[in-house]
């Protein structure tokens, strides 16, 4: 049992040999730090306050501003 | 086949016939009133080149319920000819969404067609969907033009050429509106005649863009107009949602946190029914006189109620007894083989007719059970901040504040109101009940 698993293993190897496998390594990269600009705003820990929660969550309520969800009940029902 | 047909129309007139063409065999059915009968013809004698008259094809377009021409595969043969039936070709095509062909079709259509008003608000719509809100405007507002010059046929009733225009109206006001042009928005809608039994339907209209304006007491006013007994079916979930919102707003959170459980215990509990209603029973509960006795039909009779002076309503019941008519004549002479054909397609006409209009209903209940759903979200998150505010006025140590005392606005204060009737409402409404509510509440808000 053991001799058929030893011979088991040399299989494998035999035929991984067969298809030699090439690396690439990733060239070089020389990356600037200084010269990556980041869009947003520059804000400090101070900046976050609980009225700006308050301001957000009152953003998320549902405040009609369009009518597009509409449009497609209009064309369907025409007549 | 040409032999049959002038053997139904012998049998058919009691006049003397000498129909050589198509198109004498559609003027003659068409002398006979027979016009869904006539449209076989009609398109036979364009088929074969016959000269029509313009003015009974107009008759024929104006009378023929759109879903025919909608279902109509025979239309298909003039999609790439310029006809004298371009509408119904234009029509089918729009609803196969195909817009570029229904668009070249319909620009062509000039003013004195009976269907230029339709075809403006057509041409409208698809510029709204392809984003194009100054040209859609620009063939809604000619829609509304038109729609004033257009007298009164046989077939079309005035209140079916106002519904149209409405429409219109009210589409050129959302234009405006979603560009944030609020004061022409309402402005718009002033065009829409309180008569008009379209009016309640634009009161959401109205409310939103008062409430962008920052006239609380006026979008309030006019949300608040759905209360009246006769307005009541036009109380869609959002107008209720707009007034919770209002009231939240103006720091009045018993109100809101009211409105909010009349949403759960009237509309949101029978949302059920809304989604898996069959169109049968849709059907049945529009046509009904009397109220039903079980609430769930209740829920549904109420909604639909509000569509029983719809053009689609009676311009489906009115399609529904003119076929009738043409198969009840046409069934004398059933004997015939043929004839029997020419039954057929007119049978098919009347289904296709039911079923579009079965569709529709369908289509309404599911876009109310959507609304329901969309609301329901909505009211979480107005339900989460009143409980926000709740918990800050406990903080303070100041939930006195959370209880409603009204506090009434000096009516001077509430703007654009000529004319002033200082009415303390009490569950009741003024005798016509239309009108333009304001609701004199002052803001609590900071105190």
């Amino acid at each position: 049992m053991r001799l058929a698993f030893v011979l088991f293993i040399l299989s494998i190897n035999v035929n991984a040999q067969k298809t030699p496998v090439k690396i690439e390594y990733q060239k070089r990269q020389k990356i600037d730090l200084g010269a990556i600009m980041i869009d947003g705003e520059i804000v400090t820990p101070g900046d976050f306050s609980v009225e700006d929660e308050k301001e957000k969550a009152t953003n998320l309520l549902y405040k009609r501003k369009n009518y597009n969800d509409r449009i497609r009940i209009n064309i369907e029902y025409v007549f | 086949m040409k032999i049959f047909f002038i053997i139904i129309l012998l049998s058919l007139s009691h006049t003397t016939i000498h129909a050589k063409t198509y198109g004498d065999m559609f003027n003659i059915v068409h002398r006979n009133k027979l016009y869904y009968s006539s449209y076989l013809f009609l398109k036979k004698a364009i088929i074969k080149g016959n000269k029509v008259d313009d003015d009974k094809v107009n008759d024929v377009l104006d009378l023929i319920h759109p879903s025919v021409f909608i279902h109509d595969f025979e239309l298909d043969k003039f999609v790439s000819r310029k006809t004298s039936i371009d509408y119904a070709v234009a029509v089918r095509r729009f609803f196969l969404n195909d817009f570029r062909t229904a668009k070249i079709k319909l620009s062509k259509i000039k003013p004195e067609h009976s269907m230029f008003i339709e075809s403006n608000y057509f041409l409208g719509l698809i510029y709204l969907t392809e984003k194009k809100d100054e040209l859609a405007s620009k063939y809604f507002k000619r829609c509304v033009r038109y729609a004033d010059k257009k007298k009164r046929t046989h077939f079309k009733s005035n209140a079916y050429i106002k519904t149209f225009k409405n429409r219109c109206i009210q589409q050129v006001s959302r234009i405006a509106f979603s560009q944030k042009d609020y004061s022409a928005s309402l402005r718009i809608l002033d065009y829409v005649k309180k008569t008009d039994y379209i009016w309640p339907r634009f009161l959401l209209d109205r409310a939103w863009a008062y409430y962008w304006e920052g006239q609380n007491e006026r979008a309030l006013g006019s949300v608040m107009t759905y209360k009246a007994p006769l307005l009541k079916r036009f109380m869609v979930p959002e107008a209720n949602y707009l007034r919770a919102l209002i009231y939240y707003e103006m720091c009045y959170f018993e109100k809101a946190e009211k409105i909010r459980n009349e949403f759960e215990e009237n509309t949101w509990k029978f949302r059920g029914e809304a989604k898996s209603v069959s169109t049968n029973r849709l059907l049945k509960l529009i046509s009904t006189k009397d109220e039903p006795s079980n609430p769930k039909d209740q829920f549904l009779y109420y909604y639909l109620k509000g569509y029983k002076k719809d053009i689609r309503y009676f311009s489906y019941q009115e399609a529904d007894t003119q076929i009738d008519t043409e198969i009840k004549k046409l069934s004398r002479i059933k004997s015939l083989k043929q004839a029997k054909i020419f039954l057929n397609t007119l049978y098919y006409y009347k289904k296709a007719i039911k079923e579009d209009f079965k569709d529709f209903l369908k289509n309404l209940s599911d876009d109310y059970f959507l609304q329901i759903n969309q609301m329901k979200k909505a009211f979480v998150k107005l339900d989460l901040m009143i409980s926000l505010k709740k918990r800050e006025n406990i903080a303070k140590n100041n939930s006195v504040k959370f209880k409603d005392e009204i506090e009434i606005k000096d009516l001077d204060k509430i703007q654009n109101i000529d004319e002033k009737f200082i009415w303390d409402f009490k569950g009741g409404f003024w005798a016509d009940e239309l009108g333009d509510y304001a609701v004199a509440l002052q803001n609590r808000c900071g105190k």
